[in-house]
């Protein structure tokens, strides 16, 4: 059965919290007051319940951990105008929701997003405090950039409408756009909205600068990716230099977190752990 | 193995062409049975030519035999990374493989981070094997080889050669010695840290930012030497745009040799010539012409990225 899945299975909370005249829908996870805190930012046409499954995971496996996983500005049950979706206005709102909901925080921060939250979480690096890392999920510059004018006759190309719910579900299974049939039960949804063509304009500036913002961010980096052909030059130079981590599924599909959420928690949970503090096992003579 | 079946098989590599599943069967035998009898800590004369990552790179690394001179009339040191991202690491790997079976005192092969079953499975020499093979034998037979590559290599007492770099956890060469090498490249511990880690303008130990090995600074490069009565690292690991990067008064040098990494980075290569006084002499080639070899297919972009 295809029925949809509600979030209180994934998410300890879904909030709504207020910048401005926007009301942000934001999922979350608070466990304790102690553990790194997960932000992660959803890609365009998600929600935050593309992270659902990835959460419960992450909850399990690290119990003192926070996460949050809100619906971006134009997205999911966020509500609000949404004419500016601009890279510099999803950073400030991500930053505004952040601090609205951890004031004065001293905790370790990991950022991750994927596709297009990546570019939220590599720039957001930079304006928050205590950013311990940065995560990209199945997003590089480069290649972004080269598919772009492919997305609208991608866009055109999927179903204008469905007759019901569970139909958009088996749609999105079915022609591979997500593996996990639970996860395209929770996520699906929330994304039947459209992309309206007039936000074509903002896509470029999503990507352009993603590589260099990612290799400079104060943080140790995690690039997750679905293939390793899809580095760009500057990404491929940084790599064999040493400057960030690259972990590739090539069984996931694009949305790696809903495909296989228990490795990439797994992946997660590792880069925080390894990155926390240093601990060199130094053997004297 | 019959000589003459050998020097048939490497000059068809050569010509970069694979082959048979059985002669690689045979190839990797003789050369586990080589290999197992190399210490971690492969000792190597001057004269020698040190070279870094290939990366499948076949073509290129045809340039570099033109540069170097041709095995055996030039004595050569490997350090690792041979296999991965470019087109032809079954010929490339092959034979350097048959070369050391051939001549086995006149190349060195050391193991880097990428002879290894895991690397491979994500970044092309699997699926390469099974393309050209149609079958995981010859990944395999390759990967069992692997296992049994040495980890360092020390040319006349005084030259540290290493894939990646230092370790915290070792102190001496005689730790090296210890280390039980024939297994998969483990995620953490001297034998990952030898092929993971890179030097840096830090001063002492850093978390490595590849999720894997350290960082290591200038003083823990000079504290190594003094210990152990050497007088510099060579090393491959990092592009370096240039061909080679000498650190920390020289004490530390990168040498890659991989031209125009992955057919796109733009960088030249080098290799580093020590002659008998171990004098060095860097040589920097570049990329074969694009007619000498096969044009890599440039896979269409992912659909939908957004």
């Amino acid at each position: 059965m295809l029925h949809p899945l509600d979030w209180s299975s994934y998410f300890d909370s879904k909030q709504s919290i207020e910048v401005g005249n926007t009301a942000f829908n934001v999922y979350s996870c608070k466990h304790t007051n102690t553990g790194p805190i997960f932000i992660l930012h959803h890609g365009a046409g998600h929600s935050g319940l593309t992270f659902g499954l990835l959460a419960k995971h992450l909850s399990a496996n690290l119990p003192a951990c926070s996460i949050v996983a809100m619906d971006c500005r134009g997205h999911g049950d966020t509500t609000g105008p949404h004419d500016d979706l601009s890279l510099a206005q999803l950073v400030n709102d991500q930053i505004a929701v952040f601090e609205e909901m951890f004031p004065g925080n001293a905790r370790d921060v990991v950022l991750m997003g994927h596709s297009m939250g990546g570019a939220v979480a590599a720039h957001s690096a930079k304006r928050l405090q205590h950013v311990l890392g940065v995560a990209l999920v199945d997003i590089v510059e480069g290649s972004a950039m080269d598919s772009l004018h492919a997305i609208p006759v991608f866009i055109s190309m999927r179903p204008q409408s469905f007759a019901s719910v569970e139909q958009a579900i088996a749609w999105h299974i079915d022609s591979g756009a997500i593996h996990s049939v639970e996860s395209a039960r929770l996520s699906v949804p929330s994304l039947v909205r459209e992309i309206e063509p007039k936000k074509y304009p903002f896509w470029r500036g999503w990507y352009q600068g993603l590589s260099k913002a990612f290799v400079t961010a104060p943080a140790a980096r995690l690039l997750v990716l679905a293939g390793t052909d899809r580095l760009d030059k500057e990404l491929l130079i940084a790599q064999m230099q040493g400057k960030f981590q690259l972990e590739v599924l090539p069984s996931a599909g694009h949305t790696i977190q809903e495909d296989l959420p228990q490795q990439l928690a797994e992946i997660l949970m590792a880069f925080w752990q390894r990155n926390q503090r240093l601990n060199i096992p130094v053997r004297r003579l | 193995m019959v000589q003459s079946d050998l020097d048939r098989q490497i000059e068809q590599l050569r010509r970069c062409e694979i082959i048979t599943e059985n002669e690689v069967k045979e190839l990797c035998n003789k050369a586990r049975e080589i290999f197992i009898e190399e210490s971690n800590v492969q000792r190597v004369d001057a004269p020698v030519t040190i070279c870094g990552d290939i990366h499948g790179q076949f073509y290129d690394l045809q340039e570099l035999f033109k540069v170097g001179g041709e095995c055996p009339d030039t004595n050569y040191l490997f350090m690792g990374d041979f296999v991965d991202r470019g087109f032809y690491s079954v010929e490339t790997f092959l034979l350097l493989l048959a070369l050391k079976v051939r001549y086995p005192d006149r190349i060195s092969l050391l193991r880097g981070n990428h002879e290894s079953r895991q690397i491979t499975q994500v970044y092309g020499f699997y699926d390469e094997c099974m393309r050209k093979y149609g079958s995981a034998n010859v990944w395999r037979n390759c990967c069992e080889v692997f296992d049994y590559m040495s980890l360092v290599a020390i040319i006349d007492d005084r030259v540290l050669c290493v894939h990646g770099g230092l370790s915290p956890v070792i102190n001496t060469v005689d730790q090296i010695r210890t280390i039980d090498r024939k297994q998969e490249v483990p995620h953490e511990g001297a034998m990952c840290d030898l092929l993971w880690s890179d030097p840096e303008d830090i001063s002492g130990w850093g978390l490595s930012p590849r999720g894997a090995g350290y960082l290591f600074g200038g003083d823990v490069v000079r504290s190594f030497l003094h210990t152990n009565h050497l007088s510099m690292i060579a090393r491959a690991h990092q592009l370096v745009m240039e061909g080679y990067k000498k650190m920390f008064d020289e004490t530390c040098v990168t040498v890659w040799s991989a031209p125009n990494y992955c057919y796109r980075c733009g960088n030249v290569a080098a290799i580093l010539e020590f002659d008998e006084n171990l004098k060095q002499d860097y040589k920097i080639f570049d990329a074969a012409p694009q007619e000498a070899r096969g044009i890599p297919a440039k896979k269409p972009a992912p659909d939908y990225f957004l």
